[in-house]
């Protein structure tokens, strides 16, 4: 294989693995939670305390991930448990407000598959106490046996937009109560999750909702379903009596943060209380939906008879400020840029020895050439040796000579106890007194020259040249406190008249303009180029390796 | 005079005179009213108020992460800039962290004077006030992605030579997570980086400090709310230092304030030159026209 081929190949798998960090970071793993998380959801299986929590990469694009309680203690899974299918349309965008129910087939996860439509409630069984889970596809529901097809209704006849659900098995029947947009209760049961009934009207139709509740829940109690919601604050609740739902309120805990918001999903028997678990939310200064700032979940332990706290618990499975490490590409584009620092710094070390070669080489060849006599050296110019010789090497001289002092100064000067020491004082010295006048001098020269230009060819021409010239003398003016001065003689309703203002709409109303056009041309341009060496198209750049 | 200035027209020798002669006005010009300090009105552009009020708002238990990459060729401009800024970091007691490149090393020099002499001013202390990092090698994009997620990873040690780990106040401060704001300055405030890889990424405020004559790239970014303040050349140094007097952090105005105003009159000279320079090429225009009819 040819040198431009193996190039080519290494320009597109560089490629493709930055394109797939950008649009795939979840899909290869890693902590796939960075952005936040939410919706813990608590259950037993095999005497194993779980929870699954939704983690987001970016925002909106959930994936379920697995906790287990360890010796007091919630140990998080490396990996997802669940996660979005790019090739299936019910939840290509991501999975949100999960519900685990112990079932007799296996652990079945519940979910609300999020996809360009509406949100469709999907379900995926694990075999292995949720470390993985086989997706099962939309739960189905009717009013009767006419199911309709995904495009149109993926879970059947639901008569609104899921919003939020809870599920449970009980007595050998799934029950399912789907929370609609509308503040709708409505109740769904059969014997598998792809043949459940919907019952004729819903069994909460109430405006108790109108807050909008951020969270629902059902859980058995002494053989009967309790729906749990919590809304402002408030965990409601609403118990089955007879054909009759009867409604209950206790408050919820408060936590430490100053905007927490408790979650009810994720109840879980413990001894004599009822586990509640919350996502307690961040602010600090910046949105709440800021990055890496709502990470924190809050556990707490409250009675069951009167929702009195028991004992808070806190489990923490993020910290807030802790290093976000996406993906396991990530760790790539961080080593990429460990490896170009690297590279960096052999790229200065080679630039300095070609530079120390480069007037070496020059000194040494003046030197030979020291006693030649004139008008035969190979070197330009003539006369005396040793004007000869300033005049060839003269400048590399002065260069070696100051590059030996800076390097040795620096090195000997750079340590603490150097200070007062004549290496850090010579070092300060150059530095001071020689190297930042002499770049002040040489970009104030630039000052005059340009002056020289300005007054030689800055000429009126033609009309353009002099919009150019009036765009420019009133940017130059209008900034300066001379066009504030100017400004102060002209009356404030006279905007136009007034330099400051007239060079402040310039260049964000003009020049902005003008330079987004030539800014979107150039990266248009950018990335067609781009394209075409990442695809092997492009021969100029790589034709002249072989 | 040579023979040919000889035969030209009056108005031929002005469009045409002895580059010399104006570089001499012009060091007049600038001599003189860098001894003759000649008060003036500074000016006020919005995007300097807008970039105090957000250093006045960032929350105490957050750093502020500040790209000092100037040089000696525009200190004038700059040192301004920065000076001011960290004034008024120190005085809301937020905490800040310098980076500097190696492609630059006038920027941690420079940076380093400014920053021991405002912190001996205002009795702050390197690595519990502020902090500078050892110079970093630039490697674009990539690096600030790999500082903006774990800067003691990448950075390791600060210009003394102490571990990050060991300096009190980077204790808190790990990732972009910390940094409430990015402020760079710099002769070109070239920031297309940091709102490509940081910005936009994590959301964390970026704001620039350039000279004037590279701000004008920067308007677009401003609009857009990617930059969330700017101070232009010497004006926008001037502009935040009268701020930060005014509100009694410092006793008077600095090195900006200074500049602005010789630049007002270096600027009035080079335009008052143009002016004269085009109105010598009309009458030396009209003059041979006239001649011709």
């Amino acid at each position: 294989m040819s040198k431009r081929n193996i190039l080519k190949i290494i320009a597109f798998v560089v490629g493709l693995y930055f394109f797939l960090e950008y649009i795939l970071p979840e899909k290869v793993g890693g902590e796939f939670d960075s952005y936040e998380v939410g919706c813990p959801v608590t259950v037993e299986r095999s005497g194993k305390k779980l929870q699954f929590y939704v983690g987001n990469y970016y925002k909106g694009r959930g994936i379920i991930g697995r906790m287990v309680k360890s010796s007091g203690k919630w140990v998080k899974d490396a990996k997802p448990c669940l996660q979005r299918s790019l090739f299936l349309k019910f939840d290509q965008y991501g999975l949100t407000e999960p519900d685990a129910v112990s079932a007799p087939e296996g652990l079945t996860l519940l979910y609300l598959g999020q996809n360009e439509k509406e949100p469709v409630l999907c379900y995926a069984v694990s075999e292995d106490d949720g470390q993985t889970f086989r997706k099962k596809g939309p739960v189905v529901i009717s009013t009767n046996e006419v199911f309709k097809t995904f495009e149109n209704a993926p879970n059947g006849q639901i008569p609104d937009r899921i919003k939020s659900f809870a599920a449970d098995f009980r007595n050998g029947l799934w029950e399912v109560y789907l929370f609609t947009m509308t503040y709708r209760v409505w109740r769904a049961e059969g014997p598998d999750l792809k043949h459940l009934s919907l019952e004729a009207a819903p069994i909460v139709s109430s405006t108790l909702t109108e807050k909008s509740p951020n969270s629902f829940d059902v859980y058995s109690e002494g053989g009967q379903p309790v729906l749990v919601y919590v809304m402002d604050r408030e965990i409601l609740e609403f118990r089955r009596s007879g054909n009759d739902w009867e409604s209950k309120s206790w408050k919820a805990p408060k936590g430490n943060g100053t905007n927490d918001t408790v979650y009810a999903g994720g109840r879980m028997d413990v001894g004599e209380g009822v586990l509640y678990l919350g996502t307690k939310k961040m602010q600090k200064g910046r949105p709440i939906d800021s990055p890496y700032e709502t990470q924190l979940a809050s556990v707490a332990l409250r009675d069951r008879g009167d929702g009195t706290p028991l004992a808070p618990e806190m489990s923490v499975y993020k910290k807030v400020g802790a290093s976000p490490r996406p993906t396991y590409l990530s760790y790539g584009t961080e080593w990429a840029g460990k490896f170009l620092t690297v590279v960096g710094s052999f790229a200065i070390f080679i630039a300095m020895i070609n530079l120390m070669l480069f007037h070496g080489k020059k000194i040494y060849q003046s030197a030979l050439n020291y006693n030649a006599p004139a008008g035969e050296d190979k070197l330009p110019g003539g006369g005396a040796p040793m004007r000869n010789f300033i005049k060839n090497a003269g400048y590399s001289a002065v260069f070696l000579i100051f590059l030996a002092v800076m390097i040795v100064c620096a090195w000997k000067g750079q340590t603490d106890e150097a200070k007062g020491t004549v290496w850090k004082t010579s070092f300060d010295f150059l530095f001071n007194a020689i190297q930042l006048p002499m770049g002040s001098a040489v970009f104030s020269m630039i000052t005059f020259y340009m002056i020289s230009a300005a007054y030689r060819s800055f000429k009126v021409r033609s009309l353009e040249a002099g919009f150019l010239m009036a765009a420019a003398i009133v940017c130059m003016v209008g900034q300066m406190p001379i066009g504030e001065l100017l400004a102060s003689l002209v009356p404030e309703s006279w905007k136009l008249l007034q330099l400051p203002w007239l060079s402040g709409k310039l260049l964000s109303v003009l020049n902005a303009a003008a330079y987004r056009a030539v800014l979107i041309g150039t990266l248009i341009g950018s990335v067609a180029i781009s394209l075409r060496i990442w695809l092997g198209l492009d021969n100029s750049v790589y034709s002249s390796v072989d | 005079m040579t023979e040919e200035n000889k035969n030209r027209s009056f108005w031929d020798r002005v469009q045409f005179c002895d580059p010399r002669i104006l570089y001499a006005l012009f060091a007049v010009v600038v001599i003189v009213f860098e001894m003759v300090q000649v008060k003036m009105p500074v000016p006020n552009p919005v995007w300097v108020g807008k970039l105090y009020d957000r250093i006045e708002n960032l929350p105490p238990d957050k750093a502020v992460l500040i790209d000092c990459d100037y040089g000696a060729g525009n200190r004038g401009e700059c040192e301004g800039q920065f000076k001011a800024v960290i004034q008024h970091l120190f005085s809301r007691n937020i905490k800040f962290m310098v980076v500097t490149w190696t492609t630059n090393v006038e920027g941690q020099k420079l940076g380093r004077q400014v920053l021991d002499e405002v912190a001996k001013k205002m009795n702050k202390v390197d690595g519990e006030d502020y902090v500078m990092f050892q110079a970093i090698v630039n490697a674009g994009g990539v690096t600030l992605q790999s500082l903006a997620k774990d800067i003691h990873g990448f950075v390791v040690k600060d210009i003394n030579g102490r571990d990050l780990g060991d300096i009190p106040m980077m204790k808190n401060f790990r990732t972009i997570a910390d940094v409430s704001l990015i402020y760079r300055v710099a002769y070109s405030w070239g920031g297309v980086p940091w709102i490509g890889f940081v910005q936009s990424v994590y959301g964390t405020p970026l704001a620039a400090g350039s000279a004037g004559i590279e701000s004008s790239t920067a308007y677009p970014y401003l609009d857009s709310g990617q930059l969330c303040g700017l101070l232009a050349g010497a004006a926008g140094a001037a502009a935040y230092e009268k701020r930060v007097m005014e509100a009694g952090i410092t006793p008077e105005t600095g090195i900006g304030t200074k500049t602005v105003s010789v630049q007002s009159f270096a600027t009035l000279f080079v335009v008052v030159s143009i002016l004269i320079s085009n109105f010598a090429m009309f009458m030396s225009k009209w003059q041979g026209k006239r001649a011709r009819t």
